[in-house]
């Protein structure tokens, strides 16, 4: 966790200063007062998450957690995990299906994703995926579209 | 005169739309409950964008149905396959599935059922008597007051859910504390951090970032641990014997208790609930070796523990705009988008408000033990289904959830990013409770600051004076430092004379 924690910290720190900047920059509005700036709060709990990002560095660096090594061997120990896998194919299907929404309609683009992860993830065998797939998004689409009046995209 | 009015709504509330509203809502909480991946936040969020077109009063009916339904249902799959449906049931798990491995898993149900639903009796009587209290002295706070107390909520909070390392806690709740500033701001209307994304403008809502912290979060988990095979465990007679409730009258009093105090507590909510409980029962027990081995005691005490906390931590959603769980969270983000502004002007502008809530409350409870009783074996079979097929089928309610609220693309967006950062999130240790907690308050502890300061023309002195201020402060200061050496050194001095005193007089 200590390496985790090094590079959580660098990022924390990284973006509040950039924030802080930001927060700097912001137009000041001199007849209401210095404190009452949009860019006063902000700053105020982006100087706090730095502190915060700080103590988190300081930390991981007596744990050692700056000792980060990328070995060739732990990248294809990372390539084939399953778990990794596993999540990059969720999160790839994700992203697709949500790039696709509007594009093509909600009863076509859902079966699809449906059918595409039980086959995938291996939930079931193909001919009742099937059935699953066009089943649901359409019980869905019916449901919230025809008897709740809910948009869908 | 709270109990009065809480029955003058109650037989209001009496008709047959509402029961069989909700029976289903109740139904289809245990469900959420019951498997596990699905939590009550996210049954709550899911609920929250689905039901939002719909009438106030029959949209939040179902939302109160679904948590008291959900942290009840969660008590199912840990019994009976030792997999805690909602965190908030971990410790149930303990002695439940002990119990239901010797035979006695329809007893355990029906225990816990029980206790679910006296637990929630007990969160029901808090919230009649308490909310009103709190409501009136909430009256009493201005800016510098309100500031404080927020600040307290999301710094404890932070501080309760990840207690082994509260730095990630504050971190979170500091993040969604930020993350409630992008937008116009309220008082000059200045777009902040919007980086010329014109959706920005409106700032971030929060049932997307709520759907993607929790809903699209556990989706990808449970994808990527892939499929458990569940074996279920045989059920008979489910309908418990009194001589067990009455057994253990003292210990569901004391869980009860214990779980609505640690509800009204900002953010912590039913999972810390249920562990102290448990504690606290083991301790008091005449046999502490039984626990963890299938002891009713320990099943009872945090089935009891846990539903206290619902009323308890909804004390403080309708009294001071500030939940007491992440759950309740969620509900406050609905109640505010269905028009209704819980917090201190509620019984201003809706006197009667707590108590149709809370009536809402009392049938959710009531459906429960119903539903619980006699709605047992059919319902086990939704526990065989696989998260390979179940999990598409939830995002697909996630992305219609989030669409419903604006109608904008962008939104579904909102939550596939939040759930891509929460993923990470959870894996180091950063708690979402406080990140979601910190989103909602944020804009509290923005223009309380801000208007303060305006007041007082730029005086800090302010925001310490009062005593109520002074109570706060000292909250505040207490929950971020008072594990550090040099703060626990302070108290032992500061205790010293007092122990020297009580030491004499022991002499």
């Amino acid at each position: 966790m200590a390496k985790a924690d090094f590079i959580c910290s660098i990022i924390i720190i990284v973006f509040s200063l950039f924030m802080i900047y930001n927060c700097i920059i912001m137009p000041k509005y001199e007849e209401w007062g210095l404190y009452a700036t949009p860019g006063m709060p902000p700053f105020i709990f982006f100087s706090i998450l730095l502190i915060m990002g700080i103590i988190l560095l300081r930390r991981s660096v007596f744990l050692r957690g700056y000792k980060i090594q990328i070995k060739k061997d732990h990248l294809l120990r990372l390539y084939h995990s399953v778990a990794v896998r596993r999540f990059a194919v969720a999160l790839s299907l994700v992203i697709f299906y949500s790039f696709l929404l509007g594009k093509i309609h909600f009863v076509i683009i859902s079966a699809v994703y449906i059918f595409t992860n039980i086959y995938i993830f291996k939930g079931t065998i193909w001919w009742i995926n099937f059935i699953i797939s066009i089943a649901t998004s359409f019980a869905i689409w019916l449901l919230f579209k025809v008897i709740f009046l809910v948009p869908l995209p | 005169m709270g109990i009065i009015n809480l029955f003058t709504e109650i037989v209001k509330l009496f008709n047959p739309l509402n029961l069989i509203t909700v029976l289903l809502a109740v139904q289809l909480g245990i469900i959420f409950g019951m498997l596990p991946g699905l939590t009550a936040t996210m049954g709550i969020a899911l609920l929250t964008s689905l039901t939002f077109r719909w009438e106030t009063g029959n949209a939040i009916i179902i939302l109160i149905a679904i948590y008291v339904g959900a942290i009840y249902g969660g008590s199912r799959s840990a019994i009976l396959i030792n997999i805690p449906g909602t965190p908030a049931n971990a410790a149930t798990c303990l002695d439940g599935f002990p119990l239901a491995k010797s035979g006695k898993g329809a007893q355990a149900i029906g225990l816990a059922t029980m206790s679910s639903f006296l637990g929630s009796s007990i969160g029901l009587l808090a919230l009649v008597l308490f909310a009103p209290i709190l409501g009136r002295m909430a009256l009493d706070f201005k800016s510098f007051e309100l500031f404080w107390l927020t600040l307290f909520g999301v710094a404890i909070c932070g501080n309760l859910t990840a207690p082994t390392d509260p730095i990630k806690g504050w971190i979170a709740g500091i993040a969604g504390i930020l993350l409630s500033f992008v937008g116009m701001e309220a008082i000059q209307g200045y777009p902040r951090f919007t980086f010329g994304i014109l959706e920005l403008n409106a700032g971030f809502s929060i049932i997307p970032v709520l759907v993607g912290t929790y809903g699209l979060v556990e989706i990808l988990d449970n994808l990527t641990k892939g499929d458990i095979k569940t074996v279920i465990m045989s059920v008979g007679r489910v309908i418990p014997y009194f001589k067990d409730i009455i057994k253990n009258g003292v210990n569901i009093v004391r869980s009860g208790v214990i779980g609505v105090f640690i509800g009204i507590i900002p953010g912590v909510g039913e999972i810390i609930a249920s562990y102290v409980a448990y504690d606290f029962a083991k301790r008091s027990s005449k046999h502490p070796e039984k626990f963890g081995k299938g002891s009713v005691e320990g099943l009872i005490a945090s089935e009891t523990g846990n539903n206290a906390c619902v009323g308890g931590a909804l004390v403080p959603v309708l009294s001071l705009a500030i939940p007491g769980s992440p759950p309740a969270a969620v509900l406050l983000a609905a109640l505010w988008l269905h028009g209704l502004r819980p917090g201190p002007l509620l019984q201003i502008e809706n006197p009667n408000y707590i108590f149709e809530f809370s009536a809402m409350f009392f049938y959710a409870s009531l459906a429960m033990l119903i539903i619980g009783l006699l709605i047992v074996k059919p319902l086990l079979k939704i526990l065989l289904i696989k998260n390979s097929i179940l999990m598409p089928t939830i995002f697909l309610l996630c992305t219609i959830g989030t669409f419903a609220i604006n109608g904008r693309l962008f939104d579904i967006w909102v939550m596939i990013i939040f759930g891509i950062i929460g993923y990470p999130m959870r894996k180091f240790g950063y708690p979402s409770a406080p990140l979601v907690l910190g989103l909602i308050l944020g804009p509290m502890i923005d223009e309380n600051l801000r208007r303060g300061l305006i007041l007082t023309n730029g005086n800090f002195l302010p925001f310490f004076k009062s005593t109520i201020s002074i109570i706060l402060v000292v909250a505040v200061f207490l929950t971020l430092f008072g594990k550090t050496r040099v703060v626990k050194s302070a108290f032992r001095l500061l205790f010293q004379p007092i122990r020297y005193v009580a030491k004499l007089i022991k002499n």
